[in-house]
């Protein structure tokens, strides 16, 4: 009995889909030509250039040989009062035709009475410059973060997208820090392959807690650059420190 | 429920029928837009080999950071998907162009088959597998709406062009393509909805 019924189920279902392939088998001759030549115009290229992308011939994406520069150490004892700083924190690389220079211009650093509304801070300019001297390299992006200890932040300056000096970069993402968040950074990209990119933002480090205690800041810039050859990540790191007076 | 379950395949069946026979109909223009459409991306994937350097490879995964929305809701990301695809791409881009101007059907569809080589080319391998379902079907869903354009735009110019055996005035013309542009309507439609399905499944896979 149930071998009749599943006998019948599936005489059903070959004689439904026999009707539905009517619905394609039951086009005149020159109907079935076209849908054929639609059909080959998709698979073919389609196929081939699976074939050709599995097989190696087309390039899978480059992973960046990454190389680490470095770290440039500052520190600064924290004054009981506002001071003016003007110090360039600095770095230079010239290296496979990669002329990069990334700076921390710290301005000033402002003491405000504890436990008031407003924190101490220091203000600093994060600024770098590149150019890659290749007739047909560029640079691809560049990546900055600061990274903090869990006592301060770090304030943008740019909490608008006017605030900031880029050529040849465009500014894709950034964030400040809260003194809960661990890093703030700027992802910027270069825009039409440049060979030179320069980029300039402003930024608070803020600090809200006594003058005796010690903070630290970790500044890292990224750029990828592609040589003409191959892509290379070139990072320097900066180390800021606060002393606590 | 039987009643109902039978009532929703005679509707399905007459629905598929419609379709198969509006894309009978343009079998010419069907294969002619597929072989622009298809040989454009094919040319631009190669010819970016040799134009552009090598692309980086990128560690983040492939997310649609467009979406209003965050894309870890998948009915949203689905239903954004398939409205956006339906509406801007292949009605107000492909569609509503042919009508105005029958070429531009012709011209946006070209324009998206080389933007997509231009994004396909830097794709890695086991990426570029993935999205090649969502690929075929949204291409075949806009191949078609490019079809419906460029049917109902030569209407009103040249309705001895768009209806070949009949004699028929600028107006009726126009009115026929209409309504074999919305036949034709209903295979992108189910077509996006194949195409959302999948795109939404592969963007889960890949975050």
């Amino acid at each position: 009995m149930q071998k009749f019924v599943i006998e019948d189920c599936f005489t059903k279902f070959i004689r439904q889909f026999n009707s539905n392939l009517l619905l394609v088998l039951g086009l005149s001759t020159s109907t079935k030509k076209w849908l054929s030549i639609s059909l080959a115009a998709i698979i073919l290229p389609i196929t081939v250039l699976a074939t050709l992308k599995f097989s190696g011939i087309l390039p899978e994406p480059q992973q960046p040989e990454t190389i680490t520069l470095e770290a440039i150490k500052w520190e600064f004892t924290r004054p009981n009062q506002t001071v003016d700083i003007f110090y360039v924190v600095e770095a230079f690389y010239n290296n496979d035709g990669l002329t990069a220079s990334p700076e921390i211009h710290i301005w000033d650093y402002v003491d405000r009475p504890y436990g008031g509304y407003y924190y101490d801070s220091l203000y600093m300019e994060i600024r770098t410059n590149a150019t890659v001297a290749i007739s047909n390299g560029f640079v691809e992006n560049v990546y900055i973060t600061l990274h903090k200890d869990n006592q301060s932040s770090i304030g943008l300056a740019i909490a608008r997208k006017l605030d900031y000096d880029a050529e040849n970069l465009s500014l894709i993402d950034f964030s400040g820090a809260s003194t809960w968040g661990s890093k703030a950074y700027f992802n910027l990209k270069g825009m039409g392959q440049p060979r030179s990119a320069y980029f300039s933002a402003g930024a608070f480090w803020l600090l809200p807690t006594p003058n005796s205690q010690t903070h630290w800041l970790n500044v890292s810039f990224e750029l990828t650059y592609y040589n003409g050859t191959a892509y290379k990540k070139v990072i320097q790191p900066f180390q800021l420190n606060v002393i606590g007076g | 429920m039987v009643n109902v379950i039978y009532g929703f395949r005679v509707c399905f069946l007459s629905f598929l029928r419609s379709c198969v026979k509006a894309l009978s109909e343009r079998g010419s223009l069907l294969a002619f837009f597929n072989i622009v459409f298809f040989c454009s991306f094919f040319v631009v994937v190669l010819v970016a080999q040799f134009l552009f350097p090598p692309p980086l490879y990128s560690s983040e995964p492939p997310i649609i950071s467009w979406v209003p929305f965050p894309v870890g809701d998948w009915f949203m990301l689905f239903v954004w998907v398939f409205v956006f695809n339906l509406v801007v791409s292949a009605f107000a881009v492909v569609t509503l162009s042919g009508i105005v101007f029958f070429p531009f059907s012709a011209g946006f569809l070209t324009y998206r088959a080389v933007l997509w080589g231009l994004l396909f080319y830097s794709l890695p391998s086991s990426v570029f597998l993935a999205v090649l379902p969502t690929l075929i079907l949204e291409s075949e869903a806009y191949v078609v709406a490019a079809v419906a354009g460029t049917v109902v735009g030569l209407s009103w110019v040249k309705p001895s062009l768009a209806f070949k055996y009949k004699e028929l005035s600028r107006l009726g013309s126009f009115m026929m393509a209409l309504k074999e542009a919305g036949h034709l309507y209903k295979a992108v439609v189910l077509l996006l909805l194949a195409a959302a399905t999948v795109e939404t499944i592969t963007i889960f896979s890949l975050t």
